[in-house]
This record gives structure tokens, C-alpha cells and sequence, in this order.
């Protein structure tokens, strides 16, 4: 039975398509359908493969700092505070085996719902964090980094698959949550990243290299 | 036993009904009136109650009341025992008439009520809201005062109590005081609780007590009112969680956290931070933790977390800070007469931050206007922009701040034409057409039309000092503002910036504008060059020297130096000569002539320099000696009075092979001493200097001078060699240092030697801190050698020899040399000691051969002629011719027998050293001891004088005969023993020698014969003429004397003429096969002596 947690309005996202093919620029679509030739770089497959490496090496630095930066008992007491059962997160049920399109389409809904999160958790610390730059400027990048993927998935999905709507959930907002929520909450993704995002690259990285 | 107390008990009751029947009998019959009381609660009104004694039931009651105002009584009708009546000023008399039913009355009593029996109790106060604010667990509590009843101006007191938990325990009970107005106040009252309302119920009461003076009667507190209730999340069918939520709290407080859940969870532990807290059970749901002094929180707060069974988990955030601290430094300035900016320092940071964050705001009293102040945290220095007013020049700023813990403000009040602080000036140009001005242009972006500018220009160059002009100038309207520069250096590169501030009231300069370079033009040279000149060693040119002109005297850049040549106005020569030379030469001939110089660049000439060719003669022109300073060289000279138009020092720097470039120095004609200072001077160069007196008819030489500018040491030490060695002297010689190894004035030489070989390790002599070194310093710089005296011979000496300056001294030159053996003297070492022997052996024979009688007569008497002994009859025919020979020869004679017979003698013998008197020899023949001798020795003997032969008749065995040679002295010192001392001696039988001196008797000791001195006895056919004991060196009392091995201790000894050697070893010596040969015996000295 699938969790739908309470407050997550499943929704049509509307792709987010390079009209020029630079990761990181999207521009949303508004039209009915894909645009024609000359969506994607040549490199955008090599760059979608880094991009997402580069997300793989830097999760646990990333979750390893935000712990800290969080203050006790989030480090002693990780496997309870910040256990993501409670929490939505999209199911990545693919596998090397899985279809390409439909690893790419899981993806997709997988680093939408990550933007949207890494958005959150940004400006809650922010609020809660103003002093912790590192903290900050990792999670900047990392928004940054998965807006790109997000414009390469959806430059892929067009232009390989003509797929130009992907339905995608996203999770409960934090805000006008208490502190320690928005504290826990911005754990218990970051701890299922930390997760998803090696078996992401495990299995992205096959289909995402040259033939 | 329990029937008596039961009948106790009745009959105790009983007792009592029979009291009260009888008190009520007492205070009135059946159905009276009793027990009358009067209460009021508004001092106007009193409620009066009393008891019926009639069980039973009774109808109306009459009830009337008179007061001393109101004569007539009222009166009226109530079914209730209590009424309602007005509070007499002083006192009322009350008659209560009790009805039956049917309207009977049963009985009437009157009541005197005076004032002071009425008690005054308030009206119990209502609670009209209890708020709780659950953000700051505070309960607001309002009710009224019911003011209106009362008098105004009464004194209230209100009791307030506070309860906890479903068991309403008391937390606190305050006393809160108010003043009746007279009218009905709504009251209200703030509790902030230390805990949570969130956490458990919280219950609130009052009463109150109003403090009438006026009233004589008893005053008591009112009834508490109703209890009103807050419930806490525990009592919620759903309510669970962590509180206080996202809290801030200053440092140091105590706060209490409580974990409110579901019912049938239990809490497994609360933490606060990383600790874990004792928990205090508020409820079955809700427990709470106890943080006392908390201390500061991280930036994202402290985390309280409570630990559920089932791995729940919920928690909060407290935020632990400090109250804003006061702004410091508040300032505030426009840079453009459109914001004022203000700016303040924060002081100690709160801790606090995001939406908890410490909020500034900007309020202008005057204006009453206030602004919002958004400042950046992570910023030390706070800035918050305030828009500036029209027509006003005054700001009464209160800067306030705040934040969830506290707040506090600062004021500063200011006149904005006295905190003008421009903003960087832009635009910055610089135009000019001339060598000595410029003008300059800049943009200031602000609105400066009130006030006047002054602004400042900094004018700087690479070789002037850098000098500020300030400019004021009335300030415009986001203008351009100009200014010019006078008196500026031709053809110089100047940078330029400025930068400005209020010219009336001076409050802080802008930024410096950036740079702006600008060149000036050229203008003619300032002078004519400095020249020299000087005539060629043929006299027949002349070479003109002249020095490059300064820069802010030269104006431009010059091109070229034109020299003429004027005899009497009459050119002779002129020459243009073009940068970048300095000299050029001219040819006179024998002639003279003054020549001009002038420098040239673009814009023109320099007024000419001139100077004459004419040289004045000089003599006895002096060498001097200059100062060495350090840092240039001084050079004096005495005054020159005909000199009227100075002196010049020239001197010339040589560098390598280039020609030496000449240069000089003009000095007034007062002058007598200069230091000369040139950057091209060296330390350790010798310089040459002349010195010239100026005259108007011509230049003279008045002497010269050399000079060091630093002295140092020299380069090298003087070569030396050893020209010669003895056996106590070594002389060295010297070269001399070329001068410039010298580098200074050489003052001298250090020669320093000591004995030392050549060793390359070794250090030099001056370091080695040899204890043997000798210096000689020798100052005299003309001698070149030295003779080092007082040396031993044959031994090796280090010389080091070091020349020096007032710099210091040069390194050693180092020479090993070794004296010469001292012959003569070992010559004389061996020929005194040799020629003192020989001295001493001629002198020892004189006085031998002097005291020869003497010598003979102490050490060895006269032994009686043998010829005269009728026992040794030699024959005369026997070596007749031979008379008169002194000493033995052996060849040329024929050796005679003389048979020796030693006889066995039954007597005592005596040792070796066994003595033997002359009684005893004469009785030898006759004893015929030695007839048992088997051994015997025959010697060679050549008698000189006697031959004796001596028979051994009582020997029983025939033996051989054996010879022994005497030498004949030995009967001439026969000693003369008394025979009756030794009468043992006398039973010697023994034969042949018999000794010359007389053993001591107590050394004779006759048990001391051991056999095998016996058979020494039997084979010695000699026996030493004199103890050998004697001979010792030591005592012959001494034990050691007896058994001394000394060889040497042969004085005495007969030796044979053969082997000169001794015949009777010593006695120890017996087993050695040979005696030994090492003595040379007194006895052939006196062998010499004339046999007489």
C-alpha cells in the first residue's frame, strides 16, 4: 500500500526544458509537447552521469554536517530522531534491469522531490542556522546541482522518450512547524537521501554511460 | 462494662438537653429570638439573621427597627429570619415579634444593635476571565473591584491563589492592592508561571479584604471566589508534545519542559542537550524536566527531547540568550544631504538569531518619524539609513532595540551640517599648459548646496616632498568642482587626488579620490652647471669637467653643454657638447682664458657658469693624512686669507680600468674643514684629494690629502722569510703590503711566535691561547726585518706576522722554523765532566803518591820481608836479575813451585773468611793440617822476591803438590795477634796464606762451619786477606752485610796476576763456576811501590 502522507498534493509538474542546453538553466514548458531539435547538448548524458556522481559523493558530507550543525541528540540519537519512516518519500522501486525510461522517469520524480525538499531544509536553516555558512553553501550547491539534473532528466525524457509530463509528489512543508520539527524533518530526508542517491548512481550510471 | 459507658453517654446527653432547655429558658421562653447578628458587605446596607428557639413550625415574624435618626420605628412582616436593614450611624434597637401560624405571637424580643457589633465582609469577588498565553505560560486574571459600592478612596486587597495539577496543589498565593474608586474597576492581574500551562491544569481563586478605617466594626476577608481552571494538555484526549515550544529564555534562567503523551505511553527518558534530566511526574500523562541557570544555546537553540516506549520520540527547541546589550558608538552622518546613515556597534552578541534575532529601529523625535532598521548580523558595525527631512537640520534620534528577552535603546541628538561626511569624489582630471600650474576638476555625487566644501589635494612627486592644498569652495548640487595649482616644478611628474569635507564644521574627510598623474612643462634651467677644469700634464689643453644638473634645477630635460672659451671678451673656442658627457677639453696653448658653460634643454639655456683656465704656482705642497668618518672622509686645511673666492677639494674615482672620473667640491672662502661624502666612496679605498685656494687671478694647489672613508683591515699580511737561524735566534724579513692591500693607513706589525710544529689544524697563534706566545709589535714601518732572540735550540717555533691599520689586522702569514742545535755547548757538556775527572784523578794520585807512607801505613802495613823468614828460604840465584822489578811478569820468569798443602784440620774451622793468626802459620809445617787434603790447586806463581816451599810432612796421603803464587806483600802485613787471644786459632792447622788483617772475634763463629764450607775449605787453597764483611758497604753488624752478594765489595781481595781476577769468590758465590771480574783492586796501585 502506498504512503501518501498527509498534506502531499500529487501534482503535474510541468517539465523543466532547457532552451539553452546549459545544466542548471531550465525553463519551464508551456507547451503541449516536446520542442524540436537542438534541446539537448551533445554532453548533457556525460554531465547528467557527473551530476549525479557528484550528488553521490557529497550526500553523507553533506547529512554528516547538517547533523552536526543541528546540535545534540541529533548525532547520538540519528537512527531514532531521523528515522525517515514517518516522512513521504518518492519510491524508487527500479533497478539495472528496469527500463531506461522508466529509471529515467524515476529519477525525475526522485530529484523533483529532492529540489523541493533541499529548498525547504535551506531556508529552515537559514532561520535556524545564519552562522553556519559551510552548512549553507553545501546545501546551496546542492540545490543547484539537482536543479540541473532536474534540466538534463527533463532534456532526456524529451528528447529520447518525448516524455514532457512526469507526475511528481512532493512532501509535507515545514513551515509553521515548531523548530525541532523543522529540524528533524530536514534529517529525515537528508538521511533517506544519503540512501537513495547511492542506489540512484548505481543505477542511473549504466544507463547514463556511452554505449 | 460496655452497658455503663452507654449509660454514661445518655445520661450525659441528657445533662446537656436539661442545660439548653434551661439556657433557652434562660434567654427567652419557647419560639424567642436569639442568637441576632448583623452583617454588611457595602457599609450602607447590613444583613441581620437570628435563630428561633420553636422547633416547631411559626408563622410571620414582626420585625421592627428604630435608629436614633428615625424615632418612629419600622416595621414590617418577614417569613425569613433574616432581613435586610440599613447600618445605623450609631445603634438601632431591633424588636422581633414571632408569629404562630394562625398570627398568634408567640414571643417578642428587642435586640440592641450598636455599630460596633456589625462585622464588614466583602462581597465575594467573581473571576471574570482567566486567559492563558501559552506562548509565555502566562494566565491573565480579571475581575471587578465593585468599587462603586464603597466609599471612594478605600484600600483593597486581593488574594489571588494559584493551584497545580489535578490535585490543586498551592503553587502561589499573592496579595494584590488596589484603591476603590467609586466606581466598578475591572482588575487585571498577569501570572507567568515556571512552567508550562501547557503541561498540567492551573487553577486560579481570590478573595478580597477592604481596608474601611471608618468602620468600628469587626472586618473580616471575603469568601473565595469559584475556582477557575486552565486545563493543561494532559486533560485533552489527543494532546501530546513537548513544551514550551520554540521558546526563548535569557541565560541563566530556570526553565521546566514537560513531555505531555498519549495515555498508556510511559516516557523512557527526557534530554535536554546531550543530558539526560531526573523527570518530575506532573500527571499520568505528563512529566517534566528542571534546567536550572541555563546556559547559552547553540545558534539553532537546544534541543529537548523526549523519549517515548516504542522508540516515539517528540521534541522542542529552547533558545537560551542574553537581553539586547546597549548600542555603542551611535553615529549618524549624511555623505549626501539625502540619507543619514547611523551607525552603532552592537555590543554583546545575543545569541539569538533568525526571527529571534536582536531588531534595531530608528525613531526621530522631532519628526516622530520612525524606521525599521534592517542590519546585517554577521556584520560588526550596524548601519541603518534614515531619509533626510526638508527644513530640518536637527535629529533627535532614540536607535531602539529589542529581542525576545529584552530590550533597550540609545540616543544621540545631531545637527546634519556638522556631520557632512562627503562621499568619495569621482571624476578626477588635471589640465594644464604650463611648467608651474595645473588645474584640476572632480565630481562630488551629493547634494551640498547649505554648506561650504573644503577640499584637499595632495600633490605628490617622485622627488618632492608631497605637500596638501586645501581648497574651500561653497558646495552645489551633484556638482563639478574645480581648483588650480600654482607653483608647481617644471617638467615633473605629480600625481594628484583630493578628497573633501564640510569647510564650516569640519566632521570627517571623504575618501581619497583615485590618483591623477599629470607632467608639467619644461622651463630653461634653473643654473649654470658646477664645472672644473683641468690643465693636460703638457699644459697645453684644458679639460673642462662640469656635474649634471638637479633635477628641479635643471627644468627639462637636458640636451647638450655648450662651452666657449673667452680671452679678454674674445672667444677663443666654443664647443657644444651633447648629453649624456660631462666633460670635453679644449686646446689653449700656452694661453689662458675664462670659460662658460651653459646648459640647454627645450625650453632653453642656463645662465653660464665660468671659471678660469689660470693655475697660480705653489710650493711645498703638503701631503696630509684625512679623517676617516665612517660615512665620508674629513679633510681640514688652515685659513688662507688671500683666497677671497673659496676653496675646491677635488679628488677622482678610479673603478676598474676606466680612467679615473674627476670630481669636486666648492666650499666658501670661510670654510677650513669639510666631511666629502659621495655614494661612489668605498671602505678601504684609498682616496686622493687636492686642495685649491680660489683667487681672482687663478686656481693654486695648496696641498694634498689622502684619505680612507672607513678603514679596514688589511687584505693580506706582509710576505716574510727567515733570513737566518741560530740556535737561539731567528731573523725574519718583510716585503711591504701594496697600498691597496693596505685599505687604510698602515700603523704597524705584530709578529707573534711560539713553540709549535706544523700542523694544519692547528689554530693560529693569536686564538690558540698558547700560554708561551710572545708578540713583538714593531710600529717603526720602515724596518723590515727583526732578530728574534732568547730561542732555544733545536726547537720548532710558529712565527705568525700580521700588519694593521686603524681598520684592525690582517690575517697571519705563518712560518714553522727550528733553531739550530747548540754544539759548543754539548762539546762543553762532555769535555767539564771529563777534564773535572781527569782533574781529579791526577790531584787523587798526587796525594796518594803523596801520602803514599801514610795510605801504606792505614791501609795495607808492612808484611815482613819473607827474606828475613827462615821458613821461606828462596834461592838468590832465582830470578836474580830480577831484583829490582816492581811488578810481576810472568813469561820472562821461571815459575817456581811452591806446593800449598791445606790440612785437614780436626780443629773448629772458621768460614772463608776464616783468618788465621801467625802463630798459626808457623805452626803449620809442624801441624801438617792439610795432609788430608785431596784436592788441591796449583797455581802458577811467579815469586818475585822469595819462592816458599812449604812441606805438608803430617799428611798421611801423598799428594800432589800444588803451587801458589803470592805476591810477597802479603807476609810483610802479616798481622800481629797476640797468641794468646785466639788460643783456638792456634789448633788451626792450616798452611799457605795467611790473612793480613785481623777478623773480628765475634764473627768467628765456629758452629756456623757447615760441611760444605768445609769442603770449600779442602778445595781453597787461598783465603781472603781481609773480612769481607769490611768490604761491605753496609755495617758489618747488619745481617745483610753477612749475605751480601756485592761483587763490588772486593777491596782486600788477592787477585791472581793472570786473570786478575778475584781468587776467593764470595762465600754465596761458591756454586758459580767463575768468579766474578768486575773489580779493579787497590793492590795493583801499590804493586807499583818500590819493594824495599
Amino acid at each position: 500500500m502506498k504512503f501518501v502522507p498527509a498534506g502531499v498534493v500529487p501534482f503535474v509538474a510541468l517539465l523543466l526544458l532547457q532552451r539553452r542546453p546549459v545544466a542548471g538553466r531550465a525553463l519551464l514548458v508551456t507547451g503541449p509537447g516536446c520542442p524540436g531539435h537542438g534541446l539537448c547538448r551533445s554532453n548533457v548524458q556525460e554531465q547528467t552521469r557527473r551530476q549525479v556522481a557528484l550528488l553521490n559523493a557529497t550526500a553523507q558530507d553533506l547529512f554528516s554536517l547538517y547533523l552536526k550543525c543541528q546540535g545534540e541528540p541529533f548525532s547520538s540519537e540519528t537512527e531514532k530522531l531521523c528515522n525517515p519512516s514517518s516522512i513521504f518519500f518518492p519510491a524508487f522501486r527500479v533497478n539495472r534491469t528496469s527500463e531506461r525510461k522508466e529509471v529515467m522517469v524515476a529519477m525525475y520524480k526522485l530529484f523533483a522531490f529532492l529540489n523541493a525538499s533541499l529548498g525547504n531544509i535551506t531556508r529552515d536553516q537559514e532561520e535556524l542556522n545564519p552562522t553556519a555558512k559551510e552548512l549553507l553553501d553545501r546545501l546551496h550547491n546542492t540545490t543547484k546541482t539537482t536543479r540541473g539534473l532536474i534540466s538534463n532528466l527533463t532534456c532526456l525524457l524529451c528528447k529520447n522518450y518525448n516524455v514532457f509530463q512526469v507526475d511528481v509528489s512532493y512532501g509535507e512543508s515545514s513551515k509553521g512547524k515548531s523548530a525541532f520539527k523543522k529540524k528533524q524533518q530536514g534529517c529525515q530526508v537528508l538521511r533517506k537521501y544519503v540512501q537513495v542517491i547511492a542506489q540512484a548512481a548505481r543505477i542511473l550510471l549504466p544507463h547514463l554511460s556511452p554505449p | 462494662m460496655w452497658n455503663n459507658s452507654s449509660l454514661c453517654c445518655l445520661l450525659a446527653l441528657a445533662i446537656l438537653c436539661l442545660r439548653s432547655l434551661i439556657y433557652s429558658q434562660e434567654i427567652g421562653s419557647l419560639g424567642h429570638p436569639w442568637n441576632f447578628k448583623c452583617v454588611t458587605h457595602n457599609l450602607r446596607k447590613m444583613i441581620c439573621t437570628w435563630d428561633v428557639s420553636l422547633k416547631g413550625r411559626h408563622g410571620q415574624t414582626d420585625f421592627c427597627y428604630t435608629t436614633n435618626d428615625l424615632p418612629p420605628p419600622v416595621c414590617f412582616k418577614t417569613k425569613e429570619k433574616r432581613v435586610e436593614i440599613p447600618v445605623p450611624e450609631s445603634s438601632s434597637t431591633v424588636t422581633i415579634t414571632t408569629n404562630s401560624i394562625s398570627g398568634t405571637a408567640f414571643a417578642t424580643k428587642e435586640f440592641e444593635i450598636h455599630k460596633k457589633d456589625i462585622s464588614f465582609v466583602p462581597l465575594t469577588p467573581h473571576i471574570l476571565s482567566l486567559t492563558p498565553d501559552f506562548s509565555t505560560s502566562t494566565l491573565n486574571l480579571k475581575w471587578s473591584d465593585s468599587g462603586s459600592v464603597f466609599p471612594y478612596g478605600l484600600d483593597a486587597f486581593w488574594q489571588i491563589q494559584i493551584l497545580r495539577k489535578e490535585a490543586m496543589e498551592k503553587v502561589i498565593q499573592v496579595t494584590y492592592y488596589s484603591k476603590l474608586t467609586h466606581e466598578d474597576i475591572i482588575l487585571s492581574w498577569n501570572w507567568t508561571s515556571d512552567m508550562p500551562l501547557e503541561c498540567t491544569s492551573h487553577y486560579v481563586k481570590i478573595r478580597c479584604y477592604i481596608n474601611v478605617t471608618q468602620f468600628v466594626g469587626p472586618k473580616d476577608w471575603s469568601d473565595w471566589s469559584p475556582v477557575e481552571e486552565v486545563p493543561g494538555k494532559d486533560t485533552e484526549p489527543n494532546g501530546s508534545g513537548v513544551f514550551p515550544q520554540d521558546t526563548v529564555v535569557a541565560v541563566g534562567s530556570d526553565v521546566t519542559i514537560c513531555c505531555v503523551h498519549e495515555e498508556g505511553q510511559q516516557i523512557q527518558r527526557m534530554t535536554y542537550g546531550p543530558e539526560v534530566y531526573p523527570m518530575i511526574h506532573l500527571s499520568s500523562r505528563s512529566s517534566a524536566i528542571r534546567v536550572l541557570n541555563a546556559s547559552a544555546s547553540d545558534t539553532s537553540g537546544t534541543n529537548v527531547v523526549c523519549i517515548l516506549s516504542e522508540d516515539e520520540m517528540d521534541g522542542t527547541v529552547l533558545f537560551v540568550g542574553y537581553a539586547p546589550d546597549t548600542p555603542q558608538n551611535l553615529s549618524c552622518e549624511t555623505f549626501n544631504f539625502l540619507i543619514i546613515k547611523c551607525t552603532w556597534k552592537p555590543g554583546r552578541p545575543s545569541g539569538l538569531y533568525g526571527k529571534r534575532r536582536t531588531k534595531y529601529s530608528l525613531f526621530e523625535r522631532i519628526s516622530g518619524k520612525n524606521v525599521s532598521c534592517e542590519v546585517n548580523e554577521m556584520n560588526r558595525e550596524r548601519v541603518c539609513g534614515f531619509p533626510v527631512l526638508a527644513d530640518q537640520n536637527t535629529y533627535d534620534f532614540i536607535l531602539g532595540v529589542s529581542n525576545p528577552i529584552g530590550q533597550t535603546e540609545s540616543s544621540l541628538m545631531v545637527d546634519l551640517t556638522q556631520r557632512v561626511h562627503p562621499k568619495t569624489p569621482e571624476k578626477l582630471t588635471v589640465s594644464g599648459n604650463s611648467s608651474t600650474s595645473v588645474r584640476l576638476r572632480w565630481f562630488i555625487n551629493g547634494s551640498f548646496a547649505e554648506i561650504r566644501l573644503l577640499c584637499q589635494i595632495e600633490i605628490s612627486s617622485g622627488h618632492y616632498e608631497r605637500k596638501l592644498h586645501n581648497v574651500s569652495m561653497p558646495g552645489g548640487k551633484f556638482s563639478i568642482y574645480t581648483a588650480q595649482l600654482n607653483a608647481l616644478h617644471p617638467y615633473t611628474k605629480y600625481q594628484f587626488r583630493v578628497r573633501c569635507s564640510s569647510a564650516d564644521h569640519f566632521w570627517r574627510w571623504s575618501d581619497w579620490s583615485r590618483i591623477e598623474e599629470h607632467t608639467t612643462l619644461e622651463a630653461p634651467p634653473a643654473r649654470g652647471p658646477d664645472i672644473w677644469r683641468e690643465r693636460s700634464p703638457s699644459g697645453r689643453s684644458l679639460k673642462i669637467f662640469w656635474k649634471p644638473l638637479s633635477l628641479s634645477e635643471a627644468n627639462g630635460k637636458i640636451l647638450s653643454h655648450e662651452v666657449s672659451c673667452y680671452l679678454l671678451e674674445t672667444p677663443l673656442e666654443y664647443k657644444e657638447v651633447t648629453e649624456p658627457s660631462n666633460s670635453t677639453e679644449i686646446k689653449l696653448g700656452k694661453n689662458d682664458c675664462v670659460v662658460s658653460v651653459v646648459a640647454k634643454n627645450h625650453a632653453g639655456s642656463s645662465p653660464p657658469s665660468r671659471i678660469t683656465s689660470v693655475e697660480l704656482p705653489s710650493n711645498n705642497v703638503k701631503t696630509d693624512r684625512a679623517v676617516a668618518m665612517g660615512n665620508g672622509i674629513y679633510i681640514s686645511w688652515n685659513s688662507y686669507p688671500n683666497m677671497t673666492c673659496g676653496y675646491i677639494v677635488k679628488w677622482c674615482h678610479s673603478s676598474g680600468s676606466e680612467p679615473c672620473s674627476v670630481d669636486w667640491q666648492k666650499f666658501p672662502s670661510n670654510t677650513t674643514d669639510a666631511v666629502i661624502k659621495s655614494a661612489l666612496f668605498r671602505p678601504g679605498v684609498r682616496y686622493s684629494f687636492s686642495l685649491y685656494g680660489c683667487k681672482s687671478s687663478g686656481y693654486q694647489l695648496l696641498k694634498n690629502i689622502t684619505g680612507y672613508m672607513k678603514e679596514l683591515p688589511p687584505k693580506r699580511a706582509p710576505n716574510f722569510t727567515v733570513e737566518e737561524t741560530s740556535s737561539d735566534s731567528i731573523l725574519v724579513k718583510w716585503e711591504d703590503i701594496p697600498i691597496e692591500d693596505c685599505q687604510g693607513f698602515l700603523e704597524g706589525y705584530r709578529l707573534s711566535f711560539a713553540k709549535g710544529e706544523k700542523d694544519a689544524l692547528k689554530p693560529r697563534l693569536s686564538e690558540s691561547g698558547n700560554p708561551e706566545l710572545k708578540v713583538k709589535n714593531i710600529t717603526d714601518l720602515t724596518k723590515k726585518s727583526l732578530k728574534i732572540l732568547d730561542l732555544q735550540g733545536k726547537t720548532s717555533y710558529q712565527l705568525d706576522l700580521q700588519a694593521y691599520t686603524a681598520g684592525g689586522l690582517s690575517p697571519p702569514n705563518s712560518l714553522y722554523v727550528v733553531t739550530k742545535e747548540d754544539s759548543v755547548g754539548l762539546i762543553i757538556a762532555i769535555l767539564i765532566p771529563v777534564a773535572v775527572v781527569v782533574l781529579l784523578g791526577v790531584v787523587a794520585s798526587i796525594f796518594c803518591y803523596r801520602k803514599r807512607e801514610w795510605i801504606k801505613e792505614t791501609f795495607y802495613p808492612e808484611i815482613p820481608n819473607p827474606e828475613n823468614s827462615k821458613a821461606l828460604q828462596f834461592h838468590k840465584n832465582i830470578c836474580e836479575g830480577n831484583k829490582t822489578l816492581k811488578t810481576l811478569e810472568m813469561n820472562p820468569c821461571t815459575p817456581n813451585s811452591v806446593e800449598v798443602v791445606e790440612t785437614q784440620s780436626a780443629a773448629p774451622k772458621i768460614g772463608d773468611t776464616e783468618m788465621m793468626s801467625l802463630a798459626a802459620d808457623a805452626t803449620v809445617p809442624e801441624d801438617g793440617s792439610d795432609s788430608e787434603v785431596e784436592n788441591h790447586v796449583v797455581v802458577s806463581y811467579c815469586p818475585p822476591i822469595i819462592e816458599e816451599e812449604i812441606s805438608n810432612a803430617p799428611m798421611d796421603e801423598p799428594v800432589g803438590s800444588s803451587q801458589v803464587v803470592y805476591i810477597d806483600i802479603q807476609s810483610m802485613y802479616q798481622p800481629q795477634i797476640n797468641k794468646e787471644e785466639e788460643p783456638e786459632i792456634d789448633l788451626v792447622t792450616t798452611a799457605g796464606y795467611k790473612p793480613q788483617m785481623q777478623l773480628p772475634i765475634s764473627a768467628l763463629k765456629i758452629e756456623s762451619c757447615s760441611p760444605a764450607e768445609e769442603e770449600l775449605d779442602k778445595i781453597a787453597g787461598y783465603r781472603p786477606q781481609a773480612n769481607t764483611n769490611v768490604w761491605n758497604m753496609d755495617t758489618p753488624d747488619s745481617p745483610g752485610s753477612v749475605e751480601s752478594n756485592n761483587e763490588n765489595a772486593s777491596f782486600g781481595s788477592p787477585c791472581s796476576i793472570n786473570s786478575r781476577q778475584f781468587l776467593l769468590p764470595p762465600k754465596d758465590d761458591e756454586d758459580s763456576p767463575k768468579p766474578s771480574n768486575i773489580a779493579w783492586s787497590f793492590t795493583h796501585f801499590f804493586q807499583n811501590k818500590p819493594n824495599d
